[in-house]
């Protein structure tokens, strides 16, 4: 066990699949002066296996794909919003490249970027592309590795400042991609359950933990894949908890957070005592640092959204027995 | 090659490919020079990158013009190409560069002697992709040679494109790194064809008799291919889906059946 932050846990991600697979090459473009996390493995292993491209993002994208077609692994590394935006031209080529080649060619990219801006809604739309978004270095470490697992390309969302430091096992025990997984409670004894992927995890968690002083149980479902969704584990904890609030890492409207909305009511429609609450990111420009704390969603907004469904549920409730 | 066995080789690949695009009704065939150029591969591991509408240089690299038919007409199961050293078609112009530096790179780092010949059409490409391609490509040393072709006031001699290009891969096969070559290719196909027949004739490379066998082949074998892919055609709203993923999803799969039930 060693105590990593994310950053950390997926450095030794990289180092057992680097070590364990010589078809992974890491792709990335030209570092910036202050260095990137991919400085450290490319002084390990030389620039045949971290290969620096003096291009943007989109052709190191499209290089990446060009290599998995040839029988190799890349990883490419995107750094800043900017960058992820500007790969989605190629990463969108990435979804379809198989589909292409009618399963002939290999398009196993995995792509590992900042989490931010929405990026996540324009990736979770690319045809062919799974999207996962961790929430704690653990969770980083063995997502990382079930992305590099996963057949299909991947984009592998690093949320900023998700999660504390915390300990990480040294094993290479990989996570699939495509699974949710209960990290608070269980929404069947619970009054509301809040969906959640990256850094609101750990804002619905503290949440849970403010509730449950007052009395009142907030079960929390970590999504980390949003493309594909876990659907079953979405509408069971849904229809189990009766209450909903989905507390969304990235913006309000045209994303996750209505996805998600859309997903509930499309089958849990049934069990839900109040309409879905949903606690996000506001439909502006990410701001200057001085105007970030207006910026991120705050514990306070999951508590009020939390209220909010309960005080609903409870006159939904009162309405359908006078009924 | 000789430019006689140059000039031999590329007119019943261009009669060919004027067949082919009067029978699909394509606005322009085939450039000749991108015909030329695909007879400098000769490599066992070499490979071909197209953009969207070569054909004829996809047969000698083992795709079936009864595939390549299939997916001119619809159907993606005409992307099927087994055993072939091609990349898919590319939809998006330019894109296509970034995959043959990426694929190059690919081939020289499990040591493979090969070579890889991207097509682009100089008259859609952005040069950020050319330009950015060739910066990978040259960072990575890679085996690339990339033949860039815009319609000119009149097309380059098919002889020299060949030369270049055969030149240009042998220096990428020995380790020399990469190159992009640029050919004027003629608005009109036709004419384009019809003044290579000419020279050829001059040469005593062709004659009267081998342009009417090229002709009635050329026209027996589209035929039958596109008799054969048009049997072959099943639509069906699963087409939309097959090989996107790994295993279909199941949402998808639910989106799709209702489609698929309907067109049945």
């Amino acid at each position: 066990v060693k105590r990593l932050d994310v950053a950390g846990a997926l450095r030794e991600a990289l180092r057992i699949a680097m070590a364990h697979d010589e078809r992974h090459l890491i792709v990335r473009t030209a570092p910036p002066p202050g260095g990137t996390w991919s400085d450290e493995l490319a002084r390990e292993l030389g620039p045949a296996r971290v290969l620096t491209l003096p291009t943007g993002p989109d052709a190191a994208v499209g290089v990446a794909l060009g290599l998995s077609a040839g029988g190799l692994r890349p990883i490419v590394e995107l750094r800043g919003t900017e960058d992820a935006e500007r790969a989605l031209r190629q990463l969108a080529q990435a979804g379809r490249a198989r589909q292409r080649g009618q399963g002939r060619l290999s398009a196993k990219v995995t792509l590992r970027a900042p989490l931010a801006d929405g990026v996540e809604a324009l990736y979770a739309r690319c045809p062919g592309l799974r999207v996962v978004v961790p929430s704690s270095p653990a969770q980083a470490k063995a997502l990382f590795l079930g992305a590099l697992r996963c057949p299909d390309p991947v984009a592998f969302l690093e949320p900023a400042g998700a999660g504390e430091m915390e300990d990480v096992p040294d094993g290479g025990e990989p996570l699939a991609v495509g699974t949710a997984s209960l990290c608070h409670g269980e929404p069947a004894e619970a009054d509301a359950v809040a969906l959640a992927f990256g850094r609101a995890v750990g804002l619905a968690r503290a949440a849970a933990d403010a509730l449950a002083a007052q009395g009142v149980r907030l079960a929390v479902l970590d999504l980390r894949s949003l493309q594909p969704l876990d659907e079953d584990a979405v509408r069971a904890a849904a229809s189990a908890a009766g209450r909903c609030v989905v507390v969304s890492d990235g913006p309000l409207a045209y994303g996750v957070a209505s996805e998600l909305v859309a997903l509930v009511e499309r089958t849990a429609f049934a069990a839900l005592r109040a309409p879905v609450a949903c606690v996000g990111l506001p439909d502006v420009p990410h701001p200057a640092a001085p105007l970030e704390a207006y910026y991120q969603p705050r514990v306070e907004a999951v508590l009020d959204a939390v209220r909010t469904v309960m005080g609903t549920g409870a006159g939904l409730a009162r309405a359908n027995r006078t009924a | 090659m000789t430019d006689a066995e140059v000039l031999r080789a590329t007119l019943p690949r261009a009669v060919l490919a004027q067949t082919v695009a009067e029978t699909l009704g394509f606005a322009r065939g085939e450039p000749l020079a991108a015909l030329a150029a695909g007879l400098a591969l000769c490599g066992e591991h070499d490979w071909l990158v197209p953009q969207q509408h070569e054909i004829v240089p996809l047969l000698a690299h083992g795709v079936a013009l009864e595939a390549l038919l299939l997916l001119h007409l619809g159907d993606p199961a005409g992307g099927w190409w087994p055993g072939a050293r091609v990349l898919p078609y590319q939809a998006s112009p330019g894109a296509q560069l970034a995959h043959a530096a990426g694929l190059a790179a690919a081939l020289a780092y499990r040591e493979k002697r090969a070579v890889v010949l991207a097509f682009a059409d100089g008259d859609a490409l952005p040069q950020l992709d050319a330009d950015e391609a060739m910066r990978a490509a040259h960072a990575l040393r890679c085996p690339l040679v990339v033949l860039v072709t815009s319609t000119g006031a009149a097309p380059d001699d098919v002889c020299a494109v060949y030369r270049a290009v055969a030149e240009a891969a042998e220096r990428a096969r020995a380790g020399g790194g990469p190159a992009l070559l640029r050919a004027s290719a003629d608005a009109s196909p036709r004419e384009a064809l019809a003044a290579l027949a000419a020279r050829a004739r001059a040469a005593g490379a062709w004659s009267g008799a081998d342009e009417r066998d090229a002709r009635a082949a050329a026209r027996r074998g589209v035929d039958d291919a596109l008799a054969r892919a048009r049997a072959a055609f099943r639509p069906g709203a699963l087409q939309l889906a097959e090989y996107l993923y790994y295993s279909l999803p199941r949402r998808l799969a639910a989106q799709l059946a209702p489609a698929d039930g309907g067109a049945r």
